[in-house]
């Protein structure tokens, strides 16, 4: 990295531009990886069947709208974005309570605004929200966190996961507990609470599927996580067939459009939640531990970013979306390997879906936002 | 801890996370690999069995008797219905509109299966109604169409005891004669020659893979052949239809004509005469040279065709359950036991002679009765002959031809009690004649008669209580084939058959040699134990699948015609998906190897062995036999029978002759019991003899037997039996006269009971 930003320097300087100007930053690596997960997820959406070139056109759509969303996250800097937090908390808010009211009912949870023919799900988008507005009360905070301080975080946390949780959609409320986890964790609150807020989180699970808060298919979701041969719900079989659509694949995989789980679809929701089986299936080991390496990689930079930011709301930003892909992808790869419940959160990038890819692109733009800008 | 080392700790946790994933992924796809790839495999893909073409059955000329005929069915499939009751019963409306077949018979038919495809509501379905349902397939959602081969019967009615029938497997699939390809549905050989051929009449089902996806839809371009079906061998029979059609009629006219007269029950005392009932016979034309059964008649018989479309539980039980009145379904040839009667009475002469109790020239005195010696008291020591008559002055010849009873009387005591002999000598001599065993013909539920010695009585067979002691009464009944003796009218032929054949005693056939049976080709399994490939779990029974949604004709010729070798077979799988084509092959085992079915289709048998464990084969070594130009043993080109000698008896010419000579008086001499029955034949141009028999039952009517031969050298053995029908001389020869009339080419078709001259048993 150092040799290419020293030749990348040494060409603009030459071109009269100043030594700490962002664009001379920019984490190409990081962008590359985007590129290839999300290109990656095209080839894998268009072999999960035969008369799917709508959405593989569609996907590529999302690709192009998410890529501008990442050049117009990177152009802004992100210090006029932690500046104006109030107006992003609002506006998540708001629209998470307006998806409540007026939004549609897709997979059983109230999450969506239907536009035409676009779907936008504000949960996603709500993420990169919460991160932007948890990093910004961050940044006035000087590395120490006390208990009140550390309820803020929490009650600004809770009023969108909340609204999210009673969609239902237990995913991505889990995600959000995961950002403000790793969050506090980085602005230094003490383990003890945080340990308490693990706490809470399971009990806060466990007590919704007690209470009923949770659609029934959340519930059994969750249950045949614990039970993975019950014959009680269909839910079980989504996770056999997950994972003899990935064990089948071997070393090498069956080959693009070969495999009999992805073409014969036995594998539900496969060109979304569980992409991670078409490619387990038809590219094998070898392209599993391939988009698990770019992952790895792009993990990787946004942990370099974090490192290396000017201010605590940079870094706090970037360990935010660290968190959220850290999650996203856990669980995801995770549920389809069957040693994750199933919750229905897709795969950053990979897995078809306007609003996650534009939210993962957004973020990540985020990141490179407070990266490029780390020395001005 | 600073924000570096809580980044540091990030990263270590963010390291875990993905080495947790590549773990797990790594693990699946090495360990577990083999696993989820049989699991994958499990999920789409599924076998078939496809039945071969069935042989078909044809006679010694080659006229067909059992064909197949390609027949539309249109089944349901439950899964493809709509599940309401009001759409359903839509549809089962517009079936009774397009079928003529009332709805609620049809729903009755749907409901009566509990399978979830392909429920057969209707058989022999129109063309035209066909082309219907093609034509409004929308409106007959989980409708199909199929064509199945079924089994036809040309000539109709003929020798169904023989040829059996087809039926669906049931309780047969758990241990099925045939070593591989069988499931659920399949229909199986049940009776006779389709039971006992059915390894070689079945051929061997083709297996076909096919790859459903996961809505079970089938995916037609992944159906393949695992293995070709070999289409099964015709099996020609050694019966001749023309005999088999003359001698089932005469069996009939001859128990007809017993129903016109009235004889005594025997009940140990004089009672009323009541007319015979006659309710059943049978008859066998044998030939004693080669073993070949030429005619084999059963009545009551029934129409094998009544099962060719499957028949109820309730209706089979009240027609051919045991229960049933006379049993239709019995073929009383092989599996009839009756006393011999008199009719044994050549084996226990030839048993004497052999034992040198008498020579030829050996008389007594015949009264009429017979008086034990050394009698002791409150014991019934004195026997008749029937109707007491006197015979006079008696010797061998004479005995037969006469069906002395004293004189067997005398042979019965004298091998019992004179110590000088062999105590058992009569029954070991009707043992080396057959009796008391399995013929080994190849037919299922052949029954092995009895033979009963001291040590058998003893052993409690025969009899309801064991211990009983052997006295000298049972040896005399054993001498004139009473008591507890059981033989089959075919022990009877063969036994016959020895005498004619100069003691040379044949194994039964009923059908010309055949080629093996053809051996399964390897097909890999699937290797899960979870699915078991060859009763998949959507199996379908039906041979040949065409849909609604293809209006064109079926490819299959239809009617009665066989498809040959070079007929390529379109096979088309319902659903309207798979479409493929299949060549009928020939069976691939070469016909040069030739197999006949072990004795009682039991597979497990071994080839050559009977029941009759005393039987040595080896010293028999099987010939061709020159086949004489004679039109009941010509043989349609390319087969071949292998003469299956069993043994040789201990028959001199000594004790032939004289035997010869009395059975040929029982016809011609003016005493004969037979001659009656036999007066007017031409026995110089077709010489005749035999004997005639009258087996006894407590409480029924007499059992009347006739047994003899005809024709050139001997060849040709008739047994007639016709149950609680009066004395032999009276029912049965007449019957036996008519057929050797019918193998004379003479057929007056006529059967007169005789109502005059001797009386005998």
């Amino acid at each position: 990295m150092a040799l290419t930003d020293t030749l990348s320097t040494r060409r603009h300087r030459a071109a009269g531009v100043r030594p700490d100007s962002p664009v001379l930053h920019v984490d190409w690596v990081l962008i590359a990886c985007t590129v290839i997960l999300t290109v990656t997820g095209l080839v894998l959406i268009r072999s999960t069947g035969a008369n799917n070139l709508q959405l593989v056109e569609r996907q590529s759509l999302f690709m192009v709208l998410g890529v501008a969303a990442m050049v117009t996250m990177m152009s802004i800097d992100y210090r006029n974005l932690l500046d104006n937090a109030v107006f992003i908390y609002g506006g998540t808010v708001l629209s998470l309570v307006a998806v409540l009211l007026v939004g549609q009912v897709h997979k059983g949870a109230q999450g969506w605004f239907d536009i035409g023919p676009m779907q936008l799900q504000p949960a996603e988008f709500a993420k990169v929200g919460v991160i932007i507005s948890l990093a910004a009360y961050g940044s006035g905070q000087r590395n120490f966190l006390d208990v009140r301080r550390f309820a803020v975080v929490l009650i600004l946390t809770a009023i969108p996961t909340a609204l999210i949780f009673i969609q239902p959609d237990l995913g991505s409320a889990l995600v959000f507990l995961a950002i403000v986890f790793a969050m506090l964790w980085i602005a230094g609150a003490p383990p003890r609470l945080l340990l308490a807020l693990v706490v809470g989180g399971v009990a806060v699970v466990i007590l919704s599927v007690k209470l009923g808060v949770l659609a029934e298919y959340q519930v059994n979701r969750l249950l045949a996580f614990t039970n993975p041969d019950g014959k009680a719900s269909g839910i079980a079989f989504n996770v056999t067939q997950s994972k003899i659509a990935i064990g089948s694949g071997g070393l090498l995989g069956k080959g693009l459009n070969q495999g009999t789980q992805t073409q014969y679809g036995f594998v539900p929701e496969q060109h979304s939640d569980f992409i991670f089986t078409a490619l387990g299936e038809q590219l094998g080991l070898i392209g599993c531990a391939a988009v698990l390496l770019v992952f790895a990689v792009m993990l990787s930079r946004i942990w370099r970013a974090a490192a290396s930011a000017r201010d605590t709301g940079g870094t706090l930003i970037c360990v935010g979306v660290l968190a959220l892909l850290l999650f996203h992808v856990f669980q995801n790869v995770g549920m389809t390997l069957g040693i994750m419940p199933i919750t229905g959160i897709p795969l950053p990038f990979l897995s078809y879906g306007g609003s996650s890819t534009l939210t993962s692109f957004a973020a990540v733009g985020l990141v490179l936002s407070v990266e490029m800008r780390r020395f001005r | 801890m600073d924000t570096r080392q809580r980044l540091g700790t990030l990263m270590i946790v963010t390291f875990c996370l993905f080495a947790t994933l590549l773990v797990r992924v790594t693990w699946l796809q090495t360990v577990d690999r083999k696993s989820f790839e049989l699991q994958a495999e499990s999920n789409t893909k599924s076998r078939r069995l496809v039945p071969a073409q069935r042989g078909r059955i044809v006679d010694r000329s080659g006229n067909v008797l059992v064909d197949n005929q390609i027949v539309n069915v249109v089944t349901i499939t439950k899964s493809k219905l709509p599940s309401r009751a009001a759409p359903r019963a839509a549809i089962f409306n517009r079936l009774q509109n397009a079928l003529g077949i009332d709805a609620a018979e049809l729903t009755r038919r749907f409901n009566a299966v509990d399978n979830l495809e392909g429920v057969e509501i209707a058989r022999n379905v129109t063309e035209s109604a066909i082309l219907y349902l093609g034509e409004h397939i929308d409106e007959f959602p989980g409708v199909s169409a199929v064509l199945d081969s079924q089994r036809v019967y040309p000539q109709g009615k003929l020798a169904p005891h023989v040829l059996g029938y087809v039926g669906d497997i049931g309780d047969d699939l758990v241990t099925p004669p045939c070593n591989a390809r069988y499931q659920t549905g399949d229909q199986i050989g049940k009776a006779g020659i389709e039971r006992s051929y059915e390894c070689v009449l079945r051929g061997m089902p083709g297996v076909v893979e096919y790859t459903v996806d996961r809505r079970n839809r089938i995916v037609p371009s992944e159906t393949r052949w695992l293995a070709q079906p070999i289409a099964g061998a015709d099996v020609t029979l050694t019966i001749d239809s023309e005999v088999q059609k003359m001698v089932e009629k005469r069996v009939k006219q001859g128990l007809f004509a017993a129903q016109q007269h009235s004889g005594e029950v025997f009940v140990g005392k004089t009672v009323p005469p009541t007319p015979f009932p006659a309710p059943a016979g049978s008859a066998v034309v044998f030939d004693s040279v080669s073993g070949a059964v030429i005619a084999m008649a059963s009545y009551p018989d029934y129409d094998p065709s009544e099962f060719v479309a499957g028949i109820s539980a309730v209706d089979y039980e009240r027609r051919y359950g045991d229960d049933a009145a006379n049993a239709p379904l019995t073929n009383r040839a092989i599996s009839g036991q009756y006393a011999p009667g008199s009719t044994a009475k050549p084996f226990v002469a030839i048993s004497a002679f052999n034992n040198g109790l008498i020579n030829a020239r050996t008389t007594i005195e015949d009264t009429g009765s017979y008086t034990l010696d050394n009698c002791p008291k409150n014991v019934r020591c004195t026997f008749f002959n029937a109707g007491n008559a006197p015979h006079g002055k008696v010797d061998l010849q004479r005995s037969l031809t006469v069906s002395s009873d004293v004189f067997y009387y005398r042979l019965g005591q004298r091998f019992w009690s004179e110590g000088n002999w062999p105590r058992n000598g009569i029954q070991d001599t009707y043992i080396e004649f057959g009796f008391g065993g399995d013929t080994g013909i190849a037919l299922p539920n052949e029954k092995s008669g009895y033979v009963p010695t001291p040590e058998s009585l003893a052993a409690g067979a025969g009899k309801d209580n064991p211990g009983l002691k052997w006295r000298t009464g049972d040896n005399l009944n054993v001498a004139i084939g009473q008591g507890e003796m059981l033989s089959t009218p075919l022990q009877l032929a063969a036994a016959y058959g020895a005498l004619a054949n100069n003691g040379m005693l044949m194994y039964p056939r009923i059908a010309f040699d055949t080629p093996a049976p053809p051996i399964p080709t390897e097909v890999v399994e699937p290797g899960s134990s979870t699915t078991s490939p060859t009763t998949p779990s959507t199996a379908s029974s039906t041979t040949l699948r065409s849909t609604l949604s293809s209006s064109t004709p079926s490819p299959i010729p239809s009617g009665t015609a066989a498809v040959n070798s070079e007929q390529a077979v379109e096979l088309v799988f319902g659903g309207g998906i798979g479409r493929f084509s299949v060549d009928v092959n020939e069976p691939s085992t070469a016909a040069s190897s030739t197999v006949e079915p072990a004795p009682g289709a039991q597979s497990s048998v071994p080839e050559g062995v009977t029941s009759d464990t005393e039987v040595a084969p080896s010293t028999a070594e099987p010939t061709t036999l020159p086949i004489p130009a004679d039109s009941l043993t010509v043989l349609p080109k390319g087969l071949s029978l292998t003469a299956r000698p069993r043994r040789s008896v201990d028959l001199s010419a000594d004790v032939r002759g004289p035997i010869m000579a009395g059975l040929r008086g029982v016809v011609t001499d003016g005493a004969g019991t037979a001659n009656p029955a036999f007066r007017g034949f031409p026995v110089d141009e077709f010489p005749v003899a035999g004997k005639t028999g009258t087996a006894q039952v407590f409480r029924k009517h007499d059992t009347a037997l006739f047994v003899g031969f005809g024709g050139p050298d001997n060849r040709f053995v008739v047994v007639v039996v016709l149950e609680e029908s009066g004395f032999g001389g009276q029912a049965a020869a007449p019957v036996a006269r008519s057929i050797f009339e019918g193998l004379a080419g003479r057929d007056d078709g006529v059967v007169t009971y005789v109502t005059s001259g001797s009386i005998e048993r």
